[in-house]
């Protein structure tokens, strides 16, 4: 009976669910980072020694292929002039029918990060942090059926909103992909960059971060406005290495310089 | 002394909801659901009231691990239905190890019956090509783990109620 009106609280969104959801990351979430991949620490001495530097190659291989996806990662134009939090993946929520919507990273507000900052990988756009834990935070991914995010489309800069459906109708999008709902008059093609239009204060989301690209522009019969399909820049299930932005990244043009200067 | 497979049952189905979630988050795709199947093996054991029990822990235990459900409470009603669906096939004795296979992609199927309707109702997509790979995936492991789960679940049984028996001094 507890159960169902805490759903139902739930489901209206009702304050005071969140001191359930940060007792179980304050308690649980420790216990995933143990479990998550760890690097960097020495096995036990007991160990035979086959095993032992079979573990080592291990680790070695993850710790290069780790330093890599934090190499792309902070020379991705998405983090380009950005303060950010770099942070593992510990814990993917029960993928649902629409796919994953929630992960977990194991950085939380010790680390500096607080709710409604904007989690990026090297690609692009990922989700925003929804709420947090002494040691990790709960990060809502861009696709999840309540994470809309204000987008620029095109060289026009087209204004609009992406969501996981918007106007289309049941079935129409394949998996995985998001819809464009463009405001008035805009225009947008097939190849066209989707990024992020930016919130006030940069929270949840900054401007200029990528979020995907055009793959179709829908008939216009029965629209009030034009709408197409976006195929995200970041694939969710291969997340591993993330940033969570404390500033927005540079969207002013760069300085010019004079070439030959003493 | 029931508590020994009480404790044992719960730690179990931690245990499955922990691995849901960190083995995503290692590259595992798709992930089958160990959740449902010691919901299920739980069911087929102690009827639908154990199901029910079994549900409604494991369901939590998705619910509060982090980044726990979108919706709070969901999980642990969708494993709770689905316990006591199973619970209702509960029988004495052996099972079928396919009988425990079916009635464990009969427990997935259920939340994830409960998550299509949710994600309709929210503007949702439904990725069913998705679904059917790890509804394969939690049969094939569910075929082997949930006779296992079964299995020990009874010698704890045989355990508690040979403790009880010797409790009350009854047999000596």
């Amino acid at each position: 009976m507890a159960t169902v009106v805490i759903a139902a609280l739930a489901l209206v969104d009702a304050p005071g669910l969140g001191i359930l959801r940060s007792a179980g990351g304050a308690v649980l979430g420790p216990l995933e980072r143990v479990i998550a991949p760890q690097r960097g620490q020495e096995r036990s001495a007991l160990a035979a020694e086959r095993d032992r530097l079979q573990d080592q190659l291990r680790e070695a291989r993850a710790e290069s292929a780790d330093e890599q996806a934090l190499r792309d990662l902070l020379h991705a134009p998405t983090t380009a002039g950005a303060t950010l939090v770099p942070a593992h993946v510990v814990g993917v929520g029960r993928v649902g029918a629409s796919g994953p919507e929630r992960i977990t990273i194991d950085v939380g507000s010790r680390d500096g990060v607080t709710v409604d900052l904007t989690v990026v990988a090297a690609g692009g756009l990922v989700g925003r942090v929804v709420s947090t834990a002494p040691w990790t935070s709960d990060v809502a991914l861009l696709g999840a059926p309540d994470v809309v995010v204000g987008a620029r489309a095109g060289s026009t800069g087209s204004l609009g909103s992406v969501s996981p459906s918007g106007a289309a109708a049941p079935g129409e999008r394949a998996p995985g992909q998001l819809t464009l709902e463009l405001v008035g008059e805009g225009m947008v093609a097939t190849g066209d960059e989707v990024v992020t239009l930016g919130s006030v204060d940069g929270r949840p989301f900054v401007a200029g971060v990528t979020i995907g690209t055009v793959v179709s522009v829908d008939p216009p019969r029965g629209r009030l406005t034009p709408t197409a399909a976006v195929r995200p820049a970041v694939d969710p299930t291969t997340l591993d290495i993330v940033g969570v932005l404390k500033t927005a990244p540079r969207i002013t043009p760069r300085p010019t310089a004079t070439g030959g200067a003493p | 002394m029931i508590w020994p497979q009480t404790l044992a049952r719960g730690a179990v189905l931690i245990v499955g909801a922990l691995l849901v979630v960190t083995l995503s988050a290692r590259g595992f795709h798709p992930v089958p659901d160990l959740v449902a199947i010691p919901v299920a093996a739980v069911a087929l054991r102690g009827g639908p009231r154990a199901g029910l029990a079994a549900g409604l822990v494991g369901g939590w235990a998705l619910d509060l691990l982090p980044p726990g459900s979108a919706l709070l409470g969901l999980s642990a009603m969708a494993y709770a239905v689905a316990g006591v669906v199973v619970g209702r096939s509960a029988r004495r004795g052996w099972v079928p190890w396919l009988v425990v296979a079916l009635q464990v992609l009969l427990a997935t199927v259920i939340v994830d019956a409960v998550s299509i309707v949710v994600a309709l109702l929210r503007d949702g997509q439904v990725d069913l090509v998705g679904l059917g790979w790890r509804w394969l995936v939690t049969l094939t492991v569910g075929l082997v783990l949930g006779p296992v789960l079964m299995r020990a679940d009874a010698r704890l049984t045989g355990q508690s109620a040979r403790a009880r028996v010797s409790h009350l001094g009854v047999g000596r």
